[in-house]
C-alpha cells in the first residue's frame, strides 16, 4: 500500500455529479467512472501512496476497511490494465 | 461568382450550410439529384465542388477505411477510403473532387455521407474556429403538435421503429439529425436514413428521450451523467475532430454534452410496438 499512483497524461474527463466521464488517449474509448471510482482517480495525483487514499475512502465513504481495499485494490488494477495510472 | 453560370450545379442543403455541386457526368448528376432529392437547395453554395466521376476500376479495399480531412492531407489535396473519393482544394470554399460510384454504395454506410459528415464540420470549423454551434447526432426526431423531439441511440435501439409509430405531425429523420445550439432547434439531414417519408424539416427541441424497448408505455428520469454519456456516444463526429487537436475536438463535445443536458429536459421513454407511448410524451 505504498505505491504511489499518478494519472498517465493525454485523457481528458468531465465530473458531473460524483461521477466521471474519460476520454481515452486515442480518443476512441470511452471510460464511465463511478462516485467511488472517480474519487479514487482524482486521488491519483503523484503524492499519494495506496494507504493514504484507502484512508480518504474512509473518511469519505461508509463503508468498512476490508471492502473498501479491496474495491481500491480492484479499481486500481482496472485502471493499471487499461493505462491510466503509473505507480512510483 | 455567378452561379448561374453553373448548368450542371447540384446544390444540397446541410443544416445552415449549401453545397454546391458542378457535376459534368450526367449519370452523377441524375445519382446526386435522386439521392438528396429532399435537400435539393437555391441559395449561394457556402462551398463548392466541381466534381469529375472517376470510372477506373477500384484496387482499394474498402475496410480501409481512412477519416477524411479536408484540411491537412498532402497539402491541398485530400482522399478519402483511398480511392472512392479524391480532391484538391483550389481556395478554402472551392475544391475539386473526382469520386468514384462506389461512394454511394450502401453497405454499413454510403462513404459519400461520410464526406458530407466531413465537409459539414470544415465549414463549422471554418467559420467559428473556437465553436461548433452545430452537431450531427446519431438519432430519430419528428415535429408533434408544434414540439420537436430526438431519440438518440445505438443501431437497433428503435429510432426507425418511433419515427415509424408516428401518429401525428412529421419524422424529420429516424438515423441522424442536426442539433443547433444557437436556438435548441432540432432539424433533418441529407444523410441517409432507413425511414423514407421522413419530411426535410426544422422543428424547436422541446425533450430528448433515450430509447428503451418494452412491453410497457413510460418514461422516468435519468441522472445527467448518464444523459451526458448517452448523449456524447451518439454524437457523429469525423475522427479527425479529434485527432487533430484531441483536447480541443474533446472540449467542443463536452460542452455540447454538458450545455445540452443542462438546457434540454432528458428521459429514458419505454416503448412496445404500439404508437400508444405518444400520449406518454405529451404528457411530459
Amino acid at each position: 500500500m505504498n505505491k504511489i499512483p499518478q494519472k498517465k497524461e493525454g485523457f481528458i474527463w468531465r465530473e458531473m455529479d460524483g461521477e466521471t466521464f474519460i476520454l481515452s488517449e486515442t480518443g476512441k474509448k470511452i471510460i464511465t467512472m463511478n462516485k467511488l471510482a472517480s474519487f479514487i482517480w482524482q486521488q491519483c495525483d503523484g503524492k499519494q501512496d495506496l494507504g493514504q487514499i484507502l484512508d480518504k475512502i474512509l473518511d469519505r465513504f461508509e463503508v468498512d476497511k476490508i471492502r473498501a481495499k479491496n474495491d481500491l485494490t480492484e479499481l486500481i488494477n482496472e485502471m493499471l490494465s487499461q493505462q491510466m495510472i503509473v505507480f512510483y | 461568382m455567378d452561379f448561374g453560370t453553373f448548368e450542371n450545379m447540384v446544390s444540397i442543403g446541410f443544416g445552415p450550410y449549401t453545397f454546391g455541386f458542378d457535376i459534368d457526368s450526367v449519370t452523377l448528376r441524375n445519382l446526386f439529384e435522386d439521392r438528396f432529392r429532399k435537400h435539393l437547395a437555391k441559395d449561394e453554395p457556402d462551398l463548392f465542388f466541381h466534381v469529375t466521376l472517376d470510372d477506373s476500376p477500384l484496387t482499394a479495399l474498402l475496410n480501409s477505411l481512412n477519416p477524411i480531412d479536408l484540411n491537412k492531407i498532402d497539402g491541398n489535396r485530400f482522399c478519402f477510403v483511398d480511392e472512392i473519393i479524391q480532391g484538391e482544394f483550389l481556395n478554402e470554399r472551392n475544391c475539386s473532387i473526382s469520386l468514384k460510384k462506389q461512394a454511394f454504395d450502401y453497405h454499413h454506410f454510403c462513404l459519400f455521407d461520410v464526406f458530407l459528415i466531413g465537409s459539414f464540420y470544415y465549414l463549422e470549423r471554418l467559420n467559428e474556429p473556437n465553436e461548433l454551434s452545430h452537431f450531427i447526432v446519431h438519432a430519430s426526431a419528428v415535429s408533434r403538435k408544434g414540439r420537436g423531439f430526438i431519440f438518440p441511440g445505438p443501431p437497433e435501439s428503435g429510432k426507425t421503429t418511433v419515427a415509424s409509430l408516428l401518429d401525428t405531425g412529421k419524422v424529420l429523420h429516424d438515423e441522424a439529425v442536426l442539433i443547433s445550439l444557437q436556438n435548441m432547434s432540432i432539424q433533418s439531414t441529407p444523410l441517409l436514413g432507413k425511414f423514407p417519408e421522413y419530411q426535410n424539416g426544422k422543428e424547436n427541441l422541446s425533450n430528448l428521450f433515450f430509447l428503451k424497448q418494452d412491453t410497457k408505455a413510460e418514461v422516468k428520469e435519468v441522472s445527467k451523467f448518464e444523459a451526458y454519456n448517452r448523449l456524447f456516444r451518439q454524437l457523429v463526429i469525423p475522427l479527425t475532430l479529434l485527432d487533430n487537436d484531441k483536447r480541443k475536438g474533446f472540449e467542443y463535445i463536452d460542452r455540447f454534452c454538458f450545455d445540452f443536458v443542462t438546457s434540454i429536459p432528458y428521459y429514458e421513454l419505454s416503448f412496445p410496438r404500439n404508437n400508444h407511448f405518444w400520449s406518454v410524451i405529451e404528457d411530459v
